[in-house]
């Protein structure tokens, strides 16, 4: 297995910079030749493949353009029948290990992971986790030694590999070490991450936004009534609670994570850090940093310094975007081939699905992870970045349409959730017939008290403020489409306990947020029946 | 006791610190946390220089004290400035904890500076003021030196760390200047010492900034080196110079030497040192310039080694061998684009056991795109860093480090492209790549854009020399291929110069023409071909030199011919010639090409086919031609019948002498259009021969004999090769006259024009079933054009009055009808050869065809006679005739109302045009017959067209008799008086 760490720790702050993040300083003609450069390598080696050979339908692409047009679009059921068996001999490269993905809730998806595929992964995470800590361009505050905890999904999990790979790469000190936690529960090894962080300090945080939101919650709950532990009495733990105590009091609060420690940055990953953003900030006194990642692609995009939108690496994978418009009509007609257009000939303020193509030997060529981007702008002046810049938009089928006027994804209603400043455990949300009219149905978890019809008014009113095309539902058809089911409190704490009774996987638990399944929203409404009883 | 020695070196430092501060701050403002922190220390360094000066420029101890007390604090910043900059500039880790006491006993000593806890008194020592101390600056000073040591720790740490030599270079400056600084401000704390600090202040502030600014440009052991140098050099001259002088003074002390002794002397001594100095220069470079040494002995070897190369590969192998030796390499490659331009390949290699093959470097590829770019040197760190160069190719990636590429140095010309790549690996002594090292591949560099291009140069010409050798061989071996092909081949091979003047003729030429190879160069073109074919070949050779002069025209063009070579013997030869031009290096003609291939055996199957081809033209022209001329003697004849017949009518009635002299004419001249019309009809086969059979050696005989004296006269002289065996046949004999005689006179004509004499040769033989008799005469022959349509009636190529043209027509008529053939052969200038063939008729066909002369028939009158005809001149002209005769005439002119009229009325004779309008005579004639045999044998037919094949057959198989238009008034009464005799 790679590491880099000796590479990382003999360069000095500028070549570290240049390295990992250089990138940010590339032109679009730039970008737009590495990217042709590594595809037309790509070409050259999956060709003979067995796997490449059926997805290429026996062709060799000479150029991009004509890769475009020969390549058919591809999805994982063109891969599934060699990569769910893991057939290593059909691939263009053998992997040195593989990795699995799921979607809603489905069966895994399995990804073999080639030796230069993982470290250019890592190198881009790397870089990631640079400008997570910087706070300007060049700063590189990042040390080998630096503590990392990092609540996300275990090997053979991208995520969990790739923190893996960083603490490798970097000499990041992972709490608890990696081979621990992976034998741990989520819960035990978040509570272990943090009994250990109170001895010895955290440096950098990686996890998902509503996570961290939430463990700062937790913080703000329990604070209120600690307790003294033997466990405190460590002189380090002792100092920090002292310390923090001290901050806490002087701005007559109770105690937040940033009281305790100094964390350097928060890499951040999910659709809702950009709405636990200002959450994020409070608890943990930095604002979250934000990468765009798959498991079939590796990182794609990484925020810059300035921690506002996000910026496609060009060694990650080939980038091809197809047209919201062209998107549409596929959705409309499965048999409707969309075309694609190239990055240097995105339009700013469209959104776009990413279509992706695998370097370094990988298996996917023209593949449609069923993600959805915005181009906000086509560069960054302020940061001085002379590539589009993105924002992540929502799952290409996240998405609930109403009365043909509205579309909202799962970041819209997850915004307009939080904006009713509505304290909420977590949520579902599907679509509803009656009669002609569609309407947007969804079952909360509170935390506090509220009327069904009173969250209706308040999440209607957010969502007119967020989505323009959904006032127009209102304003056309003078109609209000939400409606609120009220779960339980702990309904979905015993969903999690019911699924992983069930044997089901850490990142099977979560039901999904949009178009969840009749299944699930039965089960969902069984428990909280449940809990109403009790 | 205050003197300049005393007071310099504070204002020394002070100045140097400004002017470094001022330097620092106007370049070094934008770079960050390490320049405002050195900026700091370069003032602290101002302010305490400045403050000694103050103090050493003190009138008095009391103002000395105070001055020195103010040194304390300021002292103890520079040392915590220090400190706070190591930090900074090796990048590790804070000590923030040393680094905060540090700046809180910085307050401390500022608060307590005036006190005399510091600096008790001053008292005046041999240099000047020297401070007594009191107990708690030694704990200040240990503080201070122990942040100084630490300072110093750092940076070695720092040293240690890095990588990179200019980084490297820029602390070991900064190392050095702050242990110089550390060794001379230990005598500040002894009064009876000099104060050296200051001077350990402007070593490091000079050495700092150097490193600083101009880091990757210095190195260190260069300066160290110099230095050494200089004593070493400064000692060999001083010391001779010393020796002597020493010598001179205590030799002759009691002499006064005089000055222009001293100055000689040192002339001399300059003079004599000069060899020694370079000498020690030489050494001195050996032993610490090593490096330099090599790299200077590398350029000069590569500057002496280049000029003598001038070959690619050997150029390459040198500069790699070179290089390597002069940075000690552990390998060196060069790379230079592949033939195909699609990257670069590995020219030339040291060091290596196994270089990659192929492409090494993608032409397409992100290292080569960038080092055109930014033509900076990059090592293989770089490789990994540079985010354009992290898209290398995996392929690529692994030819350098087959290569143990450590170090790529881009080779670009003036132009700014990149003409190759010197890959170098790691050096044997696992240390980087230094700043000088990067210098000198610059220099070689630059200097092999050069010697490369000269070295491609010279392998372009090389190559281009080699190519033209092996042309010249190919050429050669061409050459001799080429002859031997001429030499053996059967066609003829030759060429020609622009002028015709044969330059090659290869030894075919003698099967060819008869000639030898000598005789055959020696004749001029003009006599080798005849003269339509010269004529022929000079045309072709305008047009083709027409194209020449054309913009666009290929090259290897040729043209190929059929012509006619005169051979020795005087016979001619067909050829096929193929002709193309002799180029000069310019591409424009200088000679031509000639290779004639003998075509007679070919061409007399193509000859006959075409002599077919052309006689079945010929027949088929002729015989529309002869419809034609039947059609119009049979429109002729009726008005013609008209004229001769009211003609001789009129002559016979008593007419006046004058009138009668008129209708003479009229009749010979009528007679003579009856005479034309019968020959056309004769052409158009159409008279019917009377045939018997004979000896055509007979008739040949007798027609001769009836030229005989003409020949004579006219000096043509006959010969005839007549069969003796040739069989009769059955012909009609005037006829075949008519043929010979037609033939003979034509003959005749000709070749007494032409030359007034002539050899007219007659021959008969026997091919086959066929009687050939043909006449060769040596007149001026037949134009081509003109053979082809000799025997159309009308043609002819005499004057007006010299005859009608009918006469071959005729031939052909008689010769045809006769079953026959005629044709002639004919070149013009060569004289003309008619051939008549005659198929030979067997004995039973002769009394088959055999007739009974006719009895003169009994005068007839009374008879009652039907005239059918349409023309109405006939009508009128046969009704008076035959009335006249005694005979009751009736004339119809139409089939339809004779048919109607015959049935009834009885006629004893029927006089029947053939041709009429509705109803035709021959469809009448089978009517009456179906009605009474009797009837229809009272028929006689009148008739222009005897003509067509219908009415020959009709006629032929009827036996019916017939008058043929136009016709003689008794020839009609004698047919008329027949057939009333036979029928009564």
């Amino acid at each position: 297995m790679f590491t880099g760490y000796e590479s990382f720790k003999d360069l000095t702050k500028e070549e570290r910079w240049r390295k990992y993040c250089g990138f940010l300083d590339l032109s679009l003609d730039e970008f737009m030749e590495i990217q042709r450069y590594l595809l037309m390598e790509q070409i050259e080696l999956v060709t003979d493949s067995p796997l490449g050979k059926k997805i290429m339908n026996n062709q060799k692409p000479k150029t991009v353009e004509e890769f475009c047009r020969l390549v058919p679009l591809t999805t994982y059921e063109d891969y599934k029948p060699f990569l769910s068996e893991k057939q290593e001999d059909t691939l263009a490269e053998k992997p040195v290990f593989w990795c699995r993905t799921t979607g809603h809730g489905e069966d895994f998806k399995w990804v073999p992971y080639t030796e230069r595929h993982y470290k250019r992964l890592i190198d881009t995470v790397v870089g990631g986790f640079i400008l997570t800590c910087a706070t300007r361009k060049g700063e590189v505050n990042l040390n080998g030694g630096e503590k990392l905890v990092y609540t996300v999904a275990p090997r053979p999990y991208a995520s969990g590999t790739m923190a893996e790979g960083i603490c490798q790469a970097v000499g990041l000190r992972p709490l608890p070490p990696t081979d621990i936690a992976e034998k741990m529960e989520f819960r035990q090894r978040i509570e272990e991450s943090f009994r250990l962080a109170l001895r010895q300090g955290v440096d950098v945080v990686g996890s998902l936004s509503s996570v961290l939101v939430k463990i700062g919650e937790r913080f703000t709950e329990q604070s209120a009534g600690m307790k003294l532990s033997l466990s405190m009495l460590h002189p380090a733990v002792l100092f920090r609670l002292s310390r923090a105590l001290l901050r806490s009091k002087l701005e007559r609060r109770s105690i937040l994570p940033r009281d305790l420690w100094s964390v350097k940055g928060a890499l951040c990953s999910g659709t809702d850090t950009s709405i636990y953003r200002e959450q994020v900030a409070h608890h943990w006194g930095v604002t979250p940093w934000e990468l765009y990642a798959t498991t079939e692609a590796g990182a794609l995009a990484l925020q810059s310094w300035s921690k506002e939108w996000m910026t496609f690496v060009p060694h990650s994978s080939f980038l091809e975007f197809i047209p919201e418009a062209e998107w549409f009509k596929n959705r409309e007609d499965k048999e409707y081939h969309p075309s694609t257009v190239l990055l240097d000939e995105v339009k700013e303020g469209e959104c776009y699905e990413i279509v992706i193509t695998n370097f370094y030997g990988m298996p996917f060529l023209r593949y449609r992870p069923g993600d959805l981007i915005k181009i906000v702008a086509l560069k960054d002046e302020k940061t001085g970045i002379n590539l589009p810049q993105i924002a992540f938009k929502s799952r290409a089928d996240d998405f609930i349409d109403l009365a043909s006027l509205a579309r909202l994804d799962e970041k819209t209603v997850w915004q307009a959730i939080f904006n009713t400043g509505v304290k909420f455990e977590e949520w579902t949300a599907c679509k509803e017939y009656e009669g002609d009219q569609t309407y947007l149905r969804l079952y909360l978890e509170l935390k506090e008290k509220r009327e069904p019809q009173e969250m209706e008014q308040m999440i209607d009113h957010q969502l007119q403020i967020i989505d323009v095309d959904y006032r127009d539902i209102e304003s056309w058809l003078e109609l209000h489409p939400v409606r609120v089911t009220l779960l339980s409190p702990g309904t979905f704490q015993r969903f999690y306990e019911e699924k992983q009774k069930e044997g089901a996987d850490l990142a099977q638990l979560k039901p999904r947020h949009m178009n969840a399944s009749e299944g699930i929203i039965q089960t969902l409404l069984q428990l909280s029946q449940a809990g109403y009883k009790e | 006791v205050i003197d300049l020695d005393y007071l310099l070196p504070p204002l020394v430092a002070a100045g140097l610190g400004i002017a470094l501060l001022v330097i620092v701050l106007l370049r070094g403002r934008q770079q960050g946390v390490v320049f405002r922190i050195f900026s700091l220390l370069l003032v602290s360094v101002i302010g305490w220089a400045l403050i000694i000066f103050a103090m050493r420029a003190s009138p008095d101890v009391e103002h000395a004290l105070r001055w020195d007390r103010a040194v304390v604090p300021v002292g103890f910043a520079v040392s915590l400035f220090y400190y706070h900059f190591s930090l900074a500039v090796t990048g590790v880790k804070q000590q923030r904890v040393l680094l905060r006491a540090g700046y809180l006993l910085l307050l401390v000593v500022v608060a307590l500076s005036p006190s005399s806890l510091f600096i008790q008194r001053m008292e005046v020592q041999y240099y000047g003021y020297a401070p007594i101390i009191g107990l708690s600056l030694i704990f200040a000073f240990a503080f201070n030196y122990f942040l100084s040591i630490m300072a110093l720790y750092n940076l070695i740490k720092g040293y240690r760390n890095v990588r990179i030599p200019e980084e490297k270079n820029r602390l070991l400056y900064i190392t050095i200047g702050m242990a110089i600084t550390l060794i001379a401000g230990v005598f500040e704390i002894f009064p009876i010492i000099y104060p050296t600090a200051i001077f350990g202040s402007i070593v490091f502030c000079v050495l700092a900034s150097v490193a600083i600014l101009k880091y990757h440009l210095l190195d260190i052991h260069i300066i160290i080196r110099k230095g050494t140098v200089y004593i070493l050099l400064s000692a060999t001259i001083a010391i001779p110079y010393v020796g002597i002088i020493f010598l001179f003074t205590h030799v002759f002390k009691t002499q006064v030497i005089p000055s222009w002794v001293y100055l000689v002397v040192i002339i001399i001594l300059a003079m004599a040192l000069q060899p020694l100095w370079s000498r020690v220069q030489r050494l001195v470079d050996r032993w610490f310039y090593r490096e330099r040494y090599d790299y200077l002995k590398a350029l000069e070897q590569y500057s002496q080694e280049t000029q003598s190369v001038e070959n690619l590969a050997e150029l390459g192998s040198t500069i790699v061998e070179l290089v390597r030796g002069a940075l000690r390499a552990s390998s060196a490659c060069l790379l230079l684009p592949s033939e195909g331009k699609h990257g670069l390949v590995v020219a030339s290699c040291s060091g290596l056991e196994s270089p990659p093959s192929g492409v090494v470097v993608s032409g397409r590829g992100p290292l080569l795109k960038w080092l055109e770019l930014h033509g900076d040197t990059l090592t293989s760190d770089q490789l990994d860093i540079i985010p354009q160069l992290q898209s290398l190719s995996h392929i690529e990636k692994d030819n350098l480090e087959q290569m143990g590429a450590n170090l790529c140095v881009p080779i670009k010309s003036r132009q700014g492209h990149l003409s190759g790549i010197l890959v170098l690996g790691q050096k044997l002594s696992q240390q980087s790549y230094s700043g000088e090292d990067k210098q000198l591949l610059a220099v070689v560099t630059n200097q092999l854009v050069v010697a490369l291009e000269n070295a491609r140069l010279y392998d372009k010409s090389q190559q281009e020399v080699a190519e033209r050798k092996q042309a010249e061989e190919a050429l050669k071996e061409s050459e001799r291929h080429y002859r031997l092909l001429a030499e053996n081949a059967k066609d003829a091979i030759w060429t020609v110069d622009m002028n015709m003047r044969p330059t090659y003729m290869s030894p075919s030429i003698t099967y060819l023409l008869g000639y030898t190879v000598e005789e055959a160069m020696a004749n001029p073109m003009e006599a080798v071909y005849t003269p339509a074919s010269f004529e022929i070949a000079m045309k072709i050779l305008a047009e083709e030199l027409a194209i020449e002069n054309m913009e666009q025209k290929d090259l290897s063009r040729s043209r190929t011919m059929e012509l006619e070579l005169n051979r020795k013997d005087g016979s001619i030869v067909s050829v096929e010639g193929n002709f193309s031009f002799l180029r000069g290096p310019d591409g424009r003609p200088v000679g031509i090409l000639a290779i004639s291939r003998d075509i007679t055996e070919r061409k007399q199957p193509e000859e006959r086919d075409k002599q077919l081809q052309q006689e079945r033209i010929l027949t088929s022209r002729l015989a529309s031609i002869g419809e034609m001329a039947a059609g119009i003697a049979h429109e002729i004849n009726n008005p013609l019948t008209g004229v001769i017949g009211y003609a001789d009518l009129l002559l016979k009635k008593n007419i006046p002498e004058n009138i009668r002299k008129d209708a003479n004419i009229i009749y010979d001249a009528a007679q003579r259009v009856a005479g034309i019309t019968s020959r056309m009809l004769t052409f158009a086969s159409k008279a019917k021969p009377e045939r018997a059979s004979l000896d055509v050696n007979d008739i040949i005989e007798t027609t001769l004999a009836m030229r005989d004296y003409e020949m004579k006269t006219g000096n043509i002289k006959a010969t005839t090769q007549l069969d003796p065996g040739l069989p009769t046949t059955v012909a009609d004999s005037g006829q075949l006259q008519q043929v010979f005689l037609n033939i003979i006179l034509n003959a005749e004509i000709e070749m007494v024009k032409a030359h007034n004499s002539g050899n007219l040769l007659i021959k008969t033989e026997r091919i086959n079933d066929t009687i050939w008799v043909s006449f060769k005469d040596d007149g001026p022959g037949i134009a081509k054009e003109n053979v082809e349509r000799i025997f159309e009636p009308f043609f002819t190529t005499r004057e007006v009055g010299q005859g009608a043209g009918l006469g071959l027509s005729v031939c052909y008529g008689i010769v045809t009808q006769h079953g026959g053939k005629i044709h002639v052969e004919s070149k013009l200038g060569k004289g003309a050869t008619f051939i008549v063939e005659l198929p030979i008729v067997t004995e039973a066909e002769q009394l088959e065809l055999a007739e009974s002369a006719p009895s003169e028939p009994k005068k007839v009158s009374g008879a009652r006679i039907l005239v059918v005809d349409d023309e109405p001149i006939i009508l009128e002209l046969l009704t008076e005739v035959l009335s006249k005769e005694g005979h009751e005439v009736e004339t119809m002119d139409s089939g339809n109302d004779a048919l109607e009229r015959l049935r009834s009325e009885d006629y004893d004779v029927i006089l029947l045009d053939i041709k009429l309008p509705g109803m035709s005579g021959i469809e009448i004639y089978k009517q009456l017959q179906k009605r009474a045999t009797s009837l229809a044998r009272r028929v006689v037919f009148i008739t222009g067209d005897v003509m067509s094949r219908d009415t020959t057959v009709f006629l032929s198989g009827t036996s019916a008799p017939y008058i043929a238009k136009p016709f003689d008034t008794e020839q009609l009464k004698k047919k008329i008086d027949r057939i009333l005799t036979e029928g009564t």
